[in-house]
């Protein structure tokens, strides 16, 4: 035996091939070799070395066994292959998904969680829209009153009517526009003017102030067209009082069928006016 | 600037102008013409006429002054001739209150008759201002204007007004005499007391409203059949009768029945008519008369 069939030896030993190792008389003649040795221990330090990073490999019997297993399993896996996958599906999705309603669902979601977000930065630009809608107005309002009052000013007869006509659109919560409209009623040298005053007045809060302002108009108009039109306005508002009628019957110049129109519709119980 | 002002007697022009003077005949009536040139003969002149008694008779023509014409009567005469009044025409002593039941004696003495006329003119950067107070006299005044004038014209009694061919702005004011204007252009205002009006626009003026106001009396008005007008009228006692090719319809909210007491009616009311789109408002007011509103 020489040295290449004892190294063989130890060598299918360290491998699993040969179940005894070197027999004693194989080591005494390695002990008596230092050469030999010296091959035999590097052989085992190297084997060592491989057995750390080596795995475990299974026995034949095992694998056999293993593969028998595996048959077995995709043999029943091919079996219930569907069922099983349906049902472990099942098990785990959501309703939405096993009746493939996932992906619209999403979408309405998605829409709704965007009209949310849109509604709610919307709702904010439309507070501000309107607060400057609000603000843009009232800038508005204020011109117009402004040319309303410059256009009642002025020198031409037909300009002020214009003017008038102007007011009409014009909200009359501004006291200067009444102030001058009520101006123009008693004082305007047209009764054209006076006569659309009037109409425009018609439109404008009825309250007890502008009910004094009109009756004491109505005593110092002498243009019957214009005492009808103030007595048409007076029906807008609440019964005359006797100072009030007798503030009006004062008035010289009233015309005798106003005073009829007077007497018939705001003191139909009183004899004595 | 160039400022004329001509406060002028009878007397004085007869020594100071002769040639523009012309005396009638008759010594109860007498006449005056003046030529006045305007500031600026390029831009449109404004005519501002107040009488407080006759009448006012304003043309529109080619040239580019103002011819004046002013003819003076005694109302005495004037009520005479027009009213049909026999007036006294020597002493009134009533008209002298207290004073004249105690009037010196005139006896032996000639009255001498006033032959000056009082009329104030005036004319500032094309404005011109015509204006007499004399209250005792009758004035017939005859203006020749530039067409595009505008006027402002008022007389308080008499005959009234009449305007023929201007196409400026037009305002009108005869407490009793009628008022005619034709060959309207611009927007007019015209308000009477107690007389007819008549109107006949050549053109309805867009830029501004127009209104013919009779307290009692009658509007006549022709309209061009072209005219966008936005007629609204007030008529408390009287007829309307319409040519226009546009319905007029009640404006004014009625509410009949008693509410809070007391018992609302309509009285008169408004009626409207949209002709060709209605662009201007043209405002026809009578308490007591008849509307007529021809189309031409």
């Amino acid at each position: 035996m020489n040295h290449q069939d004892i190294i063989s030896q130890k060598i299918e030993f360290l491998n699993g091939n040969r179940t005894n190792d070197l027999s004693p008389e194989t080591l005494i003649m390695v002990k008596q070799d230092p050469e030999l040795a010296s091959e035999i221990e590097f052989v085992e330090q190297l084997w060592k070395q491989t057995e750390l990073d080596r795995v475990s490999k299974p026995s034949a019997q095992m694998q056999a066994r293993f593969y028998q297993m595996l048959s077995h399993a995709q043999s029943a896996e091919a079996t219930s292959h569907k069922a099983t996958e349906s049902a472990k599906k099942a098990s785990r999705e959501p309703l939405l998904v096993r009746l493939g309603l996932f992906q619209p669902a999403f979408q309405v979601l998605l829409l709704v969680v965007v009209f949310g977000l849109g509604w709610s930065l919307n709702s904010n630009k439309l507070s501000q829209q309107t607060d400057r809608s609000a603000v843009l107005e009232n800038k508005v309002e204020a011109l117009n009153v402004m040319v309303a009052l410059s256009m009642l000013g002025k020198d031409s007869t037909a300009e002020r009517l214009a003017g008038v006509d102007y007011a009409k659109n014009v909200s009359l919560d501004d006291e200067r526009l009444v102030d001058s409209l009520l101006a123009l009623l008693n004082g305007d040298r047209s009764s054209a003017v006076r006569l659309s005053v009037v109409d425009v007045l018609a439109q404008g809060k009825q309250h007890d102030q502008m009910q004094r302002k009109i009756v004491d108009s109505l005593s110092k108009q002498s243009n019957p067209i214009v005492q009808v039109a103030l007595v048409e306005l007076l029906q807008n508002y609440s019964k005359l009082s006797q100072q009030q009628l007798q503030t009006i019957f004062s008035n010289e110049q009233l015309d005798e069928e106003v005073a009829r129109l007077i007497k018939q519709n705001f003191a139909p119980q009183s004899k004595t006016i | 600037m160039k400022i004329y002002r001509l406060k002028a007697t009878l007397l004085m022009l007869v020594m100071c102008a002769l040639s523009s003077i012309a005396t009638s005949a008759n010594a109860a009536e007498r006449s005056v013409s003046h030529n006045l040139e305007l500031t600026d003969p390029n831009k449109p002149a404004k005519i501002d006429v107040s009488l407080m008694s006759g009448k006012i008779t304003v043309e529109g023509y080619k040239g580019k002054t103002v011819k004046i014409q002013a003819t003076v009567n005694d109302l005495d005469k004037v009520k005479e001739d027009s009213w049909g009044v026999n007036v006294n025409t020597h002493v009134n002593t009533k008209m002298h209150g207290d004073a004249g039941e105690n009037r010196p004696s005139t006896k032996g003495l000639k009255r001498v008759k006033k032959t000056n006329v009082n009329i104030d003119i005036e004319e500032r950067n094309n404005r011109v201002s015509i204006e007499s107070h004399n209250n005792r006299d009758s004035i017939e005044l005859i203006l020749k204007v530039p067409f595009n004038a505008s006027l402002e014209l008022e007389v308080n009694k008499g005959q009234g007004v009449s305007v023929t061919n201007v196409y400026g702005e037009i305002e009108i004011e005869s407490v009793r005499g009628p008022i005619t204007a034709k060959g309207v252009r611009g927007s007019i205002v015209a308000e009477s007391s107690r007389s007819d009006m008549t109107i006949v626009f050549d053109e309805f003026n867009l830029e501004k409203p127009s209104s013919l106001t009779v307290h009692r009396g009658n509007i006549d008005v022709t309209l061009p059949s072209k005219a966008s007008a936005l007629i609204d009228v007030k008529n408390y006692d009287g007829e309307i009768f319409s040519g226009i090719e546009a319905e007029f319809k009640n404006v004014d909210k009625v509410e009949k029945g008693k509410s809070k007491g007391h018992q609302k009616i309509t009285i008169g009311g408004s009626m409207q008519a949209n002709l060709n789109g209605g662009k201007q408002k043209l405002l026809l007011n009578t308490f007591r008369g008849d509307m007529f509103i021809r189309s031409k």
